[in-house]
């Protein structure tokens, strides 16, 4: 038997070798490319879009087995399918056959920044940025590889190169991804993670406020901001700071071209949804659906993407839309009692209320929870049955004191059944918690209390 | 179910469990009475308990549980958080006393005498959503206790106290995750003074640190931390990443830390190491809340063997209940061998194969459901 696997082996060289010739790459050279193409990993529970995916692009990298584009265009496609293993095996072919291109190493390092970093993270990313040293995003990464494993000194060198880098070049693909937040903000909230660390909130300050100046709608700036004003005991304008993060999105990272360019490529719907989920609605909407749209593409019968485009769909107060949408969730999971109250809140949204009204109350039956009962109040005042809704209101408030838009509500119902005082003291309650709170303070206004005086502002700085 | 934990709560000689169901707003006595017959009785209504320390607080010879409580479950930037005092009567009668309120949503708070004058003071992991902190209360004695916060990051998950650089004073150690992903260690000069430094951090913002426990893994005379990765609900769907997974960091004595895979694990949740096999090495058991449950083999329950150097070998013990978000290991039956407790916590689907709290015994080589 070994014999004959030997004699066999014997055949396949002798055909490899011929093969070659014919195309004029020597036998051995051609043989050490095709063991650049990684196997496939195990497909058999992906879905179809994902299977052809890997499957074309293995093919087309052994079909054209001396391009190293091809066999780089493999490697991406793993990798934007969330093979990490088999795509950091794949770079390290592809760096080895291609090593002017420095894309191969940053990529792989991609890998190793998913799996946590450390210091094969920051060999990597140094070699990424002695290649391309204007590639800000490379130096931005090796800030915060060299920050995470306490090299405090490199990690601001690092900082300081990608400050000073150009935004990298975004490719011509549309829908536009913009980057919400400039490279150099980030790289000043990490310089400012170094101060902080330091217990040096004067150092600190500066580089926030340039943050926030740069990128008014990084909520992390401010919360390092507010976090260096508490330090410094300027607890009004860390109150303000605080308060403008809460408005403002969570954090993500830069949104790396480099990254992008996998997005538009992945079949996978978790990788798809991530960056979805990282871009902030109010300038990449569109590139946000554009990928919650390609994942449903990809997974048709994956009810989370269906939950997402949903969700999607309801911020941007396209109801009917989402109504569609959240329907086809709940028939794929009639248990999710969460899916239920959004789809109830969306027919409430659409002024269907009968309909919405009997989802709440059949999501509340398990759930019971402040967001819901709000929400049904908001279906029973609609229709006129104020005093159920206050109780809905009450409801909401005891499982969640600081749901605000509960009690201006339960405070606008009082005031419907003419309850002025009670409303009054409502309205009282949410600015003793929340000073900022604008539609208590209207309301106060417009049943014709005293008003207590805003919160003392800082003065503006030059 | 936020927190199981096997405890022998009213000190019969007969390990009981005590949960804490963060949906249901309770903390729940799990009596072992006789032995092997289990009957649950709520002994307070707390809202959103994340952990509950058990402790002899009043030192009056009974078992008191102080509670960290989330306040509400959804994640919230209100201070909703509190730190509760079950105080025991001797008949597992509890009376609530607030220790500390309106903080950061608090998902552990671990008793110890942190400033070495006697009494038992907090460490605090308040985790918030966007603002949160690691804190410690001082206690002040009458009841009264300071906040001291010692560091403003979002995302702590546990603050446990132990002396991570073996000059006798209780430090705490803080897995803070959000999109830090960051293991801290505050170093008491043990009068309640701290020295703040990152043990080890990921660069990835979605890591998913869910859960630290520590343990002397190599059995070196140093505490190590053991580290699961498995969170997955920073973005949909809530299922199996790449890098989810077990780990520990090896304590190198000078506050030097090295990390090492142990299994790569999708959901990992709730390490704990302990002997299972009886072979005098530390294994580990660890449950997964997020695994790729469509698939009716992803595991839930896993039990890495250790062969004595450090090398680990993925046996799984259960699939289902599926969501298995914290376990305890301890000898419920008192055969010798150490059992499992775990809790699910069933808020994302698939909304089958469901299970609140379930046990394992250890009948030797291989445990039976």
């Amino acid at each position: 038997m070994a014999k004959k696997r030997r004699t066999n082996r014997a055949v396949a060289a002798i055909i490899v070798t011929a093969l070659a010739a014919a195309v004029g790459i020597p036998a051995v050279t051609r043989i050490q490319l095709r063991s650049h193409v990684v196997p496939l990993p195990d497909l058999s529970s992906q879905p179809a879009a994902v299977r052809s995916h890997l499957e074309a692009e293995r093919r087309a990298a052994l079909d054209d087995i001396s391009n190293d584009a091809a066999a780089g265009a493999y490697c991406l496609a793993l990798h934007a399918d969330m093979f990490f293993d088999a795509a950091e095996r794949c770079y390290e072919g592809v760096e080895r056959r291609d090593a002017a291109n420095w894309r191969w190493t940053y990529y792989r390092a991609l890998i190793l920044d998913e799996n946590g970093g450390g210091q094969p993270f920051v060999d990597a990313m140094r070699r990424v940025t002695a290649s391309a040293p204007d590639y800000g995003p490379a130096w931005w990464r090796l800030g915060e590889a060299e920050f995470k494993l306490g090299e405090y000194d490199a990690a601001a060198d690092a900082w300081r190169r990608a400050m000073a880098a150009p935004e990298p070049e975004r490719g011509p693909g549309t829908p536009v991804r913009t980057a919400d937040i400039p490279l150099a903000a980030y790289a000043r909230l990490g310089l400012a993670r170094i101060s902080l660390s330091k217990n040096d909130a004067e150092g600190a300050r500066p580089l926030l406020e340039a943050a926030v100046a740069a990128a008014p709608r990084s909520g992390s700036a401010y919360r390092l901001l507010a976090e260096a004003d508490e330090a410094l005991h300027r607890d009004s304008e860390a109150r303000a700071a605080k308060l403008r993060a809460d408005r403002l999105p969570q954090y993500a990272p830069y949104a790396d071209p480099l990254i992008e360019a996998l997005a538009r490529t992945s079949r996978n719907s978790t990788f798809l949804l991530r960056q979805a989920s990282e871009a902030d609605l109010a300038a990449n909407a569109a590139w946000s659906e554009f990928l919650i749209r390609r994942a449903l593409g990809f997974d048709p019968d994956n009810p989370d993407v269906l939950a997402k485009l949903g969700r999607l769909l309801r911020t941007l107060g396209r109801n009917e839309e989402a109504l569609d949408v959240l329907r086809a969730y709940h028939d794929k999971v009639p248990g999710d009692l969460q899916g239920l109250a959004q789809l109830g809140s969306c027919l409430s949204d659409l002024h269907q209320f009968a309909e919405a009204e009997r989802m709440l109350r059949q999501a509340l039956a398990g759930l019971d929870d402040a967001q819901t009962h709000y929400n049904l109040g908001v279906v029973l005042g609609a229709t006129d049955r104020v005093g159920e809704a206050v109780e809905e209101y009450r409801k909401a408030l005891q499982r969640d004191p600081y749901l605000f838009d509960a009690g201006n509500n339960l405070a606008a119902a009082y005031a419907r059944e003419g309850r002025l005082a009670d409303a009054a003291a409502e309205l009282q309650k949410i600015l003793a918690a929340d000073p900022d709170n604008v539609m208590a303070r209207a309301n106060l206004q417009l049943i014709g209390r005293a008003v207590p005086a805003p919160p003392a502002r800082p003065p503006a700085r030059r | 179910m936020a927190q199981v934990q096997i405890v022998d709560l009213d000190s019969d000689g007969l390990p009981d469990i005590v949960v804490c169901d963060a949906l249901r707003d309770t903390v729940g006595w799990i009596r072992q009475s006789p032995r092997g017959t289990f009957t649950e009785t709520t002994i307070a209504s707390i809202a959103a308990p994340a952990h509950a320390a058990p402790v002899d607080f009043d030192h009056d010879g009974d078992v008191d549980l102080v509670i960290a409580s989330l306040g509400v479950l959804m994640p919230s930037n209100n201070r909703t958080g509190s730190v509760i005092l079950l105080e025991n009567d001797g008949h597992q009668h509890f009376t609530p006393h607030v220790l500390a309120d309106h903080i950061a949503r608090v998902a552990d708070a671990e008793p110890a005498d942190l400033d070495g004058d006697g009494d038992l003071d907090l460490a605090v992991a308040g985790f918030g959503y966007d603002d949160g902190e690691t804190s410690w209360l001082e206690n002040k004695g009458g009841g009264k206790f300071e906040q001291h916060v010692l560091l403003r990051l979002s995302g702590p998950i546990n603050a446990v106290v132990a002396d991570i650089n073996n000059d006798h004073h209780p430090d705490i150690v803080a897995l803070v995750s959000q999109e830090w992903e960051e293991i801290w260690g505050f170093v008491n000069d043990g009068r309640g003074h701290f020295t703040n430094r990152m043990l080890w951090g990921s660069t990835n913002p979605d890591f998913g640190s869910s859960w630290i426990s520590l343990a002397d893994m190599n059995q070196d005379g140093k505490v190590d931390i053991l580290y699961a990765n498995g969170d997955a609900f920073d973005y949909a769907p809530p299922n199996s990443r790449p890098w989810q997974g077990v780990q520990w960091l090896e304590n190198l004595g000078n506050l030097k830390f090295s990390l090492h895979r142990i299994a790569a694990f999708p959901g990992a949740s709730s390490p704990q190491a302990v002997d299972v096999d009886g072979d005098g090495d530390l294994d580990v058991v660890v449950s997964s809340a997020n695994n790729d449950w469509d698939n009716p083999q992803a595991p839930s329950l896993v039990w890495l063997e250790n062969n004595g150097h450090m090398q680990f070998t993925k046996h799984a013990i259960a699939t289902s209940p599926t969501h298995l978000d914290t376990l305890f290991a301890g000898d419920l039956d008192g055969d010798g061998l150490p059992d499992i407790v775990a809790g699910g916590m069933h808020i994302s689907r698939p909304y089958t194969r469901m299970g609140r709290v379930t046990m394992w015994m250890n009948r030797g080589q291989k445990a039976t459901h």
